[in-house]
């Protein structure tokens, strides 16, 4: 009986602007990541691989990532391990595709009537391997936003040039009141009416298994975590299709395969007098594979002055990336013990009138600034070189 | 604030101190070097430094040979509430202990906190500035400086704001340059964002214009495809319009073929029909054979017929004999004519007999010869004519015979060939010779008939191969021309005119082909173009992701800079008005002061409150006189004048203790005395500490301290291990006013050394 590696969404080359310096790790974590799906599904000893999309990013790929993907995918078809592939919104079939650019069948060593390695299209719509007993159906869109579902019409019922028959589509499971959100949708009514034995779905970043009539699916996710959103990426499927008593059975199990995590931390301002005491708070949550978004909030006691980057360049060794929110507040210049008409009186009276006039006029910034001020200037008045304060 | 005790150890040359001002004006009288300077270092330290210092100038404060801690203790009353303060200098060890108003707080922050709130002091700057006047601090300055003083002074602002002033102005300047282009880190990031950003805005442009050429490239690719899989119609479009002209070809042939077998196999049946209507029961030859059997039989019977009447007619007598000619003597001539030739030949040409007459001689040999030869065929001929003439004899002499053997075997000859013609004539079906020979003739003209459709036959399959049957030959072509003609029509058009089809197939495989090969440039220059763009999207990636952070980093500087912007012109700001309130509080009340200090000379002060210049009102232009132009005694009584002013107006409603060490030693005695005076109304609100070496101020003082002068001599030359010695020992006296317990002046005396670190206290 026919197992399947099913992945998708590896989106290689994909831009990470949010990560600065640490977006080339991410990249290549992401081919280290279908470097270790495919070894998944050698492992699994699968027979078809099963790409439902957006192997690329883009369709400006430059050859070297292209050669790159087909040198993992080579690994697979070595084995006698078929693969199929499916263009998906970010690589879609339109225009320039990567699919109709670069020949991944010759890339990866493969002669041109191989069925070892085949992108199906708009314009070959299927694979039959006949010793598998196995169809895959790929139903794939012409351009990245489609008005009409893949899965309109699509049935199978009648097919029985195969027994197992699988069908590809890159798009996302939506609801009769969906809106328009997405680019490719279709429904569950859609699935179970392609009377297919299975069905992989790519597009959607994280975990979704599911049986829809008789067809089961599964969107795997990223094989790698690629935002904050992504919480159950990182996995792809492995899928046996059996007999059992005569009945058809579909079992879908994962593997994780991504290691990229993104975590939120929301720090309280007020613990922190200087920015190194917030990097020495960071360094207990060290973590190599994780992604740490710390927002800082609160009220602020001193002048934190924290530079993102340098605090991301201090925790290098310690996360993946570190990014920095700051949306905490210096605090309101307080009582003073300083005498009226002091320097220190008159310099946080100003700024109080400063603030003041800011707030009145909703000048949110300036207000910001003018508090900040008011602790600089304290700071430096009480020690004008305590370390790291400009 | 009033200190009821103050308690010093191991600070400088006080090993042990101990003193207890009065409320009012306290004289501590003291020679150079009894630890006067050292009283004031003292108390700035208990109130005002932070006691877990390891600053070195603090250690170095201990009394030398000593390892004792440094330890100060205050004892104070405030607003009607008793308190104490101490501190130990131990660096990280040291401690400090605070208690008033029945708490006791060992936070040196909170202490700090406390003594500023009760002092109304909030630094050791602001103590120096205003309420601790040293030795020497107004006549050691030149002007300028001590301008710039008392405007630190007037404005609160000690060192650590000048610092704070600097280090902002620094990091400003750091930030935003000094003006030059590209100069600040401010400017330097924001051209690399904006260099970033043009980068990536033709990074973008130039990945577009590779998706553009990828497109094209896919399209071209499509395109040629397309072409290749035209090309092969239209190459099987020629080969199927050539196929069928093979078969039209065919298909005529089938047809040409099939109407001349048509027509011989219409022929052959009709020879067919003929055979079968053939008039004899016989083939021809036989029935020739027959007939003409018949006529010989006919002429026999005939034959007979007549010797049998001539049998019965004439006798057998009548027949003549015919004499045969001789022919042996023409045999006979011949052979001399011919030996007679030989001879004469002889003669002549052989044995020369007839000399001369040889011609004549061989003519007639030759006559001779050709009469022999006569001769000689005409004897072959007689002889000829006698052998025929012989045999006819003989036939006259059988027949003679034969009529004369009898006429009964006659009869039966006639008989039997009367039977054998009327049973030909039977087979043949008919009655007579007449008949037989009719019949003949038209049995062969019945099959000239034939022959003649077989002829024709043969013409029409002249060239037309025929194996076997011509009607089934005829029903084969007839199927192969209907199979033709199917698979003619099975094509369509190109069966209709498949010239006309491969004419328009060999036109559009060569507009085809045009097609293809310029498909083939349009790919190859799409490939050319995607090839040429070296754009990389990965370096593109790598300058989209570069720019939020260049942007952040660029808002955090600009806030970073705002922030630094803001707190110097606050900074400025405050000391600006600070300096603003202070001039014009000091005018209010300096004008009192100096008025006392210089007996009515100058009553009126007037403070530029920009440059805290000061000037006074002089009676003698009148006018207004800058203070620089007065004596230096007159200035110093003038800044003194000011700095009491300021510490009205900082302090406020609180009453710190005031500390002066020997302000007054430029002063004439007099102004000295006044000055004194000044002190003197001043302790009225404050606790006044005057250090003095003079006496000249006993008087005044509610109190008088004197201080042990220090007895030791260096008789021996330097001794660094006698040191401790000669700062150990001297015990408290009690003074002459009844101030608080004091050292005995048993300290041995000690001169001014350079080695002496403390001197520059005085």
């Amino acid at each position: 009986m026919p197992r399947l590696l099913h992945l998708s969404d590896v989106h290689l080359g994909a831009r990470h602007p949010g990560l600065g310096a640490s977006a080339p790790k991410l990249r290549e974590r992401q081919v280290a990541a279908l470097r270790r799906a495919i070894d998944a599904g050698i492992e699994a000893r699968v027979d078809v691989t099963l790409v439902a999309g957006d192997l690329f990013d883009s369709n400006a790929q430059p050859r070297r990532m292209v050669e790159a993907a087909a040198i993992e995918l080579r690994r697979l078809t070595e084995r006698g391990i078929r693969v199929v592939l499916i263009p998906g919104i970010h690589d879609s079939w339109e225009g320039g595709s990567i699919y109709r650019v670069f020949d991944l069948r010759l890339m990866a060593g493969l002669s041109e009537g191989s069925d070892l390695l085949t992108v199906l299209t708009p314009n070959r719509t299927e694979v039959l391997f006949r010793d598998l007993d196995l169809l895959v159906y790929g139903r794939v869109a012409t351009t990245r936003r489609v008005g009409r579902s893949p899965l309109a019409d699509f049935t199978v019922l009648a097919d029985d040039r195969a027994r197992w028959r699988v069908a590809m589509v890159h798009g996302t499971i939506v609801g009769a009141a969906d809106d328009d959100r997405e680019d490719v949708r279709f429904t569950a009514e859609e699935i179970a009416a392609s009377g297919v034995d299975y069905l992989a779905i790519g597009h959607a970043h994280g975990w979704h298994t599911g049986r829809s009539g008789g067809t089961v699916w599964t969107a795997p996710g990223s094989v790698e975590a690629l935002e904050p959103e992504d919480e159950d990426a990182g996995r792809v499927a492995i899928v046996e299709l059996a007999e059992r008593s005569g009945r058809k059975s579909v079992e879908v199990s994962e593997a994780v395969v991504g290691r990229t995590r993104f975590s939120s931390l929301t720090l309280d301002a007020a613990e922190f007098v200087t920015p190194a005491a917030l990097v020495t708070r960071l360094r207990t949550l060290a973590d190599p594979d994780v992604v740490l978004d710390v927002t800082l909030r609160g009220v602020a006691q001193a002048w934190l002055d924290v530079d993102p980057a340098a605090l991301s360049a201090g925790l290098a060794d310690a996360f993946l990336a570190v990014r920095l929110r700051d949306d905490s507040q210096a605090a309101a210049p307080g009582a003073t013990d300083a005498a009226p008409g002091s320097f220190e009186r008159t310099f946080q009276d100003v700024l109080a009138t400063h603030i003041a006039s800011a707030d009145a006029a909703h000048d949110a910034r300036t207000a910001a600034d003018a508090r900040a001020a008011v602790h600089l200037g304290r700071q430096l008045l009480a020690d004008p070189r305590q370390a790291g304060l400009i | 604030m009033r200190i009821t005790s103050l308690h010093i150890q191991g600070i400088r040359q006080l090993a042990d101190l101990e003193l207890a001002p009065v409320a009012g004006l306290t004289v501590i009288r003291g020679a150079n070097e009894s630890g006067k300077s050292t009283i004031q270092t003292a108390l700035e330290m208990v109130l005002f430094h932070d006691p877990t210092s390891i600053a070195p100038a603090l250690l170095d404060l201990r009394t030398w040979g000593t390892t004792t801690d440094p330890r100060v203790r205050l004892e104070f009353e405030h607003e009607g509430r008793a308190g104490s303060l101490e501190k130990v200098f131990a660096g990280a060890r040291g401690s400090v202990e605070l208690s008033f108003g029945g708490t006791v707080s060992r936070d040196p922050d909170e202490v700090r906190a406390i003594v500023a709130d009760i002092t109304g002091l909030a630094s050791e700057e602001f103590l120096r500035s205003t309420a601790s006047v040293r030795h020497g601090e107004l006549d050691d300055l030149d002007q300028d400086a001590l301008r710039d003083r008392l405007q630190r002074s007037i404005s609160g602002a000690g060192e650590g704001t000048q610092a704070a002033h600097r280090l902002l102005a620094e990091a400003v300047l750091r930030y935003r340059g000094d003006g030059g282009e590209g100069s600040g880190r401010i400017d330097r990031t924001r051209d690399e964002l904006e260099r970033t950003r043009a980068a990536l805005v033709a990074g973008e442009t130039s990945l577009a214009q590779l998706e553009r050429d990828r497109s094209a490239l896919a399209l071209a690719h499509d395109r040629r495809a397309d072409l290749d899989a035209r090309l092969v119609r239209d190459q099987e479009q020629v080969e199927v319009s050539e196929r069928a002209m093979r078969l039209l070809t065919s298909a005529t042939e089938s047809e040409a073929r099939y109407m001349r077998l048509r027509q011989a196999a219409d022929l052959q049946e009709r020879i067919n029909a003929a055979e079968r209507s053939h008039p004899l029961p016989m083939p021809l030859p036989e029935l020739r054979a027959r007939t003409q059997r018949i006529k010989e039989l006919q002429f026999q019977i005939q034959e007979l017929e007549v010797l049998s009447e001539l049998r019965g007619v004439a006798p057998s007598g009548s027949v003549k004999t015919v004499r045969p000619p001789r022919w042996q003597p023409l045999a006979l001539a011949a052979i001399v004519a011919l030996v007679a030739a030989i001879a004469v030949a002889a003669a002549v040409s052989v044995v020369g007999l007839l000399p001369g007459l040889e011609t004549w001689g061989l003519a007639a040999a030759g006559i001779l010869l050709l009469a022999a030869l006569v001769f000689g065929l005409m004897s072959l001929r007689k002889a000829r004519r006698v052998r025929l003439a012989k045999a006819q004899a003989q036939m006259q002499a059988a027949e003679i015979d034969r009529r004369l053997q009898g006429k009964g075997q006659e009869d039966e000859q006639l008989r039997d060939a009367r039977r054998e013609r009327d049973a030909l004539l039977t087979v043949i079906g008919v009655p007579d010779v007449y008949a037989a020979d009719t019949l003949l003739e038209r049995a062969a003209a019945h099959n000239a008939g034939v022959d003649e459709l077989r002829a024709e036959q043969r013409g029409l399959l002249a060239g037309v191969e025929v194996t076997g049957d011509v009607i089934a030959e005829r029903d084969r072509a007839a199927a192969e021309m209907e199979q033709s003609r199917h698979v003619l029509s099975a094509l369509g058009g190109a069966g209709i005119d498949p010239a006309a089809l491969r004419e328009q197939a060999l036109r559009t495989l060569q507009g085809t082909q045009t097609e293809r090969e310029a498909a083939i440039q349009d790919e190859g220059l799409a490939q050319g173009r995607v090839d040429q763009n070296e754009v990389d999207a990965e370096q593109v990636a790598l300058l989209a992701e570069r720019i939020p952070a260049l942007e952040e980093q660029l808002a955090a500087m600009e806030r970073r800079v705002r922030v630094y912007d803001l707190t110097l012109a606050t900074l400025d700001v405050a000391e600006g008005d600070t300096v603003k309130q202070a001039a014009r509080y000091l005018e209010e009340r300096m004008g009192d002061d100096v008025a006392r200090i210089t007996d009515g000379r100058y009553r009126q002060v007037r403070v530029d409150e920009h440059d805290l210049s000061f000037e006074v009102w002089s009676p003698e232009l009148p006018g207004w006189v800058a203070v620089q132009q007065l004596s230096e005694g007159t200035l110093d009584q003038v800044y003194l004048a000011a700095r009491l002013g300021l510490v009205r107006q900082v302090t406020q409603g609180r009453r710190p203790p005031l500390i002066f060490d020997d302000p007054f030693v430029t002063f004439d005695d007099d102004r000295a005395a006044r000055s004194a005076a000044v002190l003197k109304d001043l302790a009225a609100d404050h606790q006044v500490l005057l250090l003095t070496a003079s006496d000249r101020y006993d008087d005044i003082a509610d109190a008088v301290v004197q201080l042990p002068t220090p007895a030791a001599r260096d008789t021996d030359g330097p001794s660094a291990d006698r040191l401790p010695q000669m700062l150990s020992g001297g015990s408290l006296t009690t003074g002459a006013n009844g101030a608080g317990p004091h050292r005995s002046a048993s300290w041995p005396t000690l001169d001014v050394t350079d080695r002496a670190p403390w001197v520059v206290a005085g």
